[in-house]
């Protein structure tokens, strides 16, 4: 307390600030050096294929086989678009059923190119599925710990069920 | 010397009465509890702990977060130290309770964190979850940021830590909390699956939050703005005792305040010098028009400074605050027992209490010299039937080893029984009294003082 009497006669408001401003410093560069919260998606590419399957409608007979076909999942398939975000690109494919319900959803395109966002699809994008395929849409929450993931997920779903 | 009570010097009108029942205030933290688990439950909370790994940590960082934002709330909104809470409970009680509610705040934090990365560590390891505390998810590194300010702020605020720097270093600190609060704001309402994806809870949670924000700005920083705006200046000054002086401030800002005998205020000196200091002071006479009186002992630079400044210095008041009024005491007989400068507040408690409350007051000190206003005590204490007895000398040179031990009170007041008692004084003093009086039997509501709260 009273080995730096000097300098606190001198700059007495200057040293109690010091740590806090320190402190507080750190916290500024550091959030400079992780290059902040990126939570902008991108949608990189608007590749859309309207592809109904009206290959299998040669072998049918128009009439019999609607109802049939209409309970096929993948019926209609649509592309969703390339999402960028963060950690990579995500794109997903929509397979609705001939009444236009979303049935199933294919993952196309996702980071995997470090072991920690292999890690986090692993585990994220099965529980996306599931929800996606339940809910029927893409109104889905976003998985905890994989919210960009999600995010870009839903939008390239969304994407596809608008174009579909 | 007395003010012989001259026509013009009147008292300063009394503290309002708290507007806050009991009722209320068990109300409003038992909402705000519901509330806040109601968040949790509402978006499946219980399920998600009978459910996988990955639910079961989701689950209890989620509860663990929104139980950390809560203390921290509750303790911040205390520290705006609003008058209704201030007159109900007292500033010491609000302070000890700042401190309950911010060290729960930190081990709740510390659990949330922790859960948070096993629950990301599922797949992976937990060094990369650790990692990922630096923003993998959106808003991540901004919160781990402000998790580093306030357990910092909460490290500091230990005992241990607190002794070793000096107040305002440590209330500097203190101040990062507000950023460390707004730098974990957007996480709590972006990540995660309470207000994520729910508009009611989500908009509540905004709310709750600006509304605090705009009390904080208003009533804390608004309250330290006004008593520099109309600050009141140093009339009197006078040595007394050893290394202690007597201030008094006075000026027109004086019509605007209302306190009692038995309140302290915060005193900042406007000078250049210590504009940034802020430090409570028992005031050593009822306020009235003549001024507001301070006896204040040296105790390092802030109390030193105070002594050396010319007349008419600026200082900004604000208060007074304290609950131990004479509007507490029942009308009983009274014992007040003062350390040191503690007689101040008992000095001015004396000027407002009645002949039928024939006080003794026990008035310790390490050394004659360091007794103060010992005619004006005796003066005083004659005119309510009371008597003054001091307690002088070391506590090793005393006849009896705890001059506050039930036996040696019994001694000095045989009628202890029948009493409530006030005491001030440092610390120690106030343990040491306050175990010789429930020992005695004294009941804990009997005995009023300020609690110590750094």
């Amino acid at each position: 307390m009273t080995r730096n009497k000097s300098a606190d006669d001198q700059f007495p408001l200057a040293r109690r600030l010091a740590p806090a401003v320190l402190l507080a410093s750190g916290g500024v560069v550091f959030l400079a050096l992780v290059d902040g919260p990126e939570n902008t998606i991108i949608v990189n590419s608007s590749s859309t294929t309207d592809s109904v399957t009206s290959s299998s409608s040669s072998t049918s007979n128009p009439i019999g086989s609607t109802s049939t076909q209409e309970l096929v999942c993948g019926a209609i398939r649509s592309t969703g678009a390339q999402v960028e975000f963060k950690w990579g690109i995500v794109q997903v494919e929509a397979l609705l059923d001939g009444a236009g319900e979303l049935c199933e959803v294919e993952v196309l395109q996702f980071p995997d190119d470090d072991r920690r966002s292999l890690a986090i699809n692993n585990f994220a994008l099965p529980i996306l599925h599931d929800a996606v395929v339940v809910a029927k849409n893409a109104n889905v929450q976003a998985v905890s710990g994989a919210t960009l993931t999600s995010r870009a997920y839903i939008a390239s779903l969304q994407y596809a069920l608008d174009n579909s | 010397m007395l003010n012989d009570k001259s026509p013009e010097v009147r008292q300063l009108r009394r503290p309002a009465r708290s507007a806050l029942l009991d009722i209320d205030v068990v109300a409003i933290m038992a909402v705000a509890t519901m509330v806040v688990m109601g968040v949790w439950l509402r978006h499946g909370g219980v399920d998600m702990l009978a459910g996988s790994t990955l639910d079961r940590w989701t689950s209890i960082s989620r509860l663990s977060g929104l139980f950390a934002s809560f203390t921290g709330l509750v303790g911040v909104s205390l520290s705006i130290r609003s008058t209704q809470v201030e007159r109900k409970f007292g500033l010491d009680t609000m302070y000890n309770w700042h401190r309950i509610l911010g060290e729960t705040m930190a081990i709740a934090l510390v659990v949330h964190i922790w859960s948070g990365v096993m629950s990301w560590s599922i797949g992976t390891s937990v060094w990369s979850a650790i990692r990922d505390l630096t923003g993998r998810e959106p808003y991540m590194a901004m919160a781990t940021v402000g998790a580093v300010f306030i357990l910092v702020v909460a490290f500091t605020s230990l005992r241990a830590a607190r002794r070793r720097m000096s107040y305002e270093t440590w209330y500097f600190m203190h101040l990062l909390s507000y950023a460390g609060f707004a730098l974990a704001f957007s996480h709590t309402i972006v990540l995660g699956g309470d207000f994520n994806d729910d508009p009611i809870a989500r908009w509540m949670w905004i709310v709750v939050h600006i509304g605090l924000a705009v009390w904080l700005v208003i009533g804390r920083w608004g309250r330290v703005l006004r008593s520099v705006w109309k600050p009141l200046r140093i009339t009197n000054l006078e040595s007394t005792g050893v290394n202690t002086v007597v201030v008094t401030l006075g000026g027109h800002a004086l019509e605007h305040l209302r306190g009692d005998a038995g309140q302290f205020c915060y005193l900042r000196p406007l000078v250049r010098r210590a504009w940034w200091k802020s430090n409570p002071y028992s005031m050593s006479a009822a306020p009235s028009t003549d001024g507001l009186r301070f006896t204040i002992k040296d105790r390092g630079d802030a109390s030193q400074l105070l002594g050396s400044l010319p007349l008419g210095t600026r200082v900004a008041v604000e208060g007074p605050y304290g609950t131990c009024t004479p509007a507490v005491l029942a009308g009983n007989k009274l014992l007040m027992i003062a350390g040191g400068v503690g007689i101040g507040p008992i000095r001015s408690l004396l000027e407002r209490i009645g002949p039928e409350t024939e006080p003794v007051i026990l008035y310790r000190a390490r050394s004659e010299k360091e007794l103060v206003h010992v005619e004006e005590l005796n003066e005083l204490a004659g005119r309510v039937n009371g008597r003054v007895q001091t307690i002088v000398g070391p506590t090793s040179s005393l006849t009896v080893k705890d001059p506050f031990s039930t036996a040696v009170l019994l001694n000095s007041v045989p009628d202890l029984k029948e009493r409530e008692v006030v005491v001030a004084g440092p610390e120690s003093l106030l343990f040491a009294a306050y175990k010789g009086l429930r020992a005695a039997g004294i009941d804990p509501l009997d005995i009023h003082f300020e609690r110590p709260w750094w």
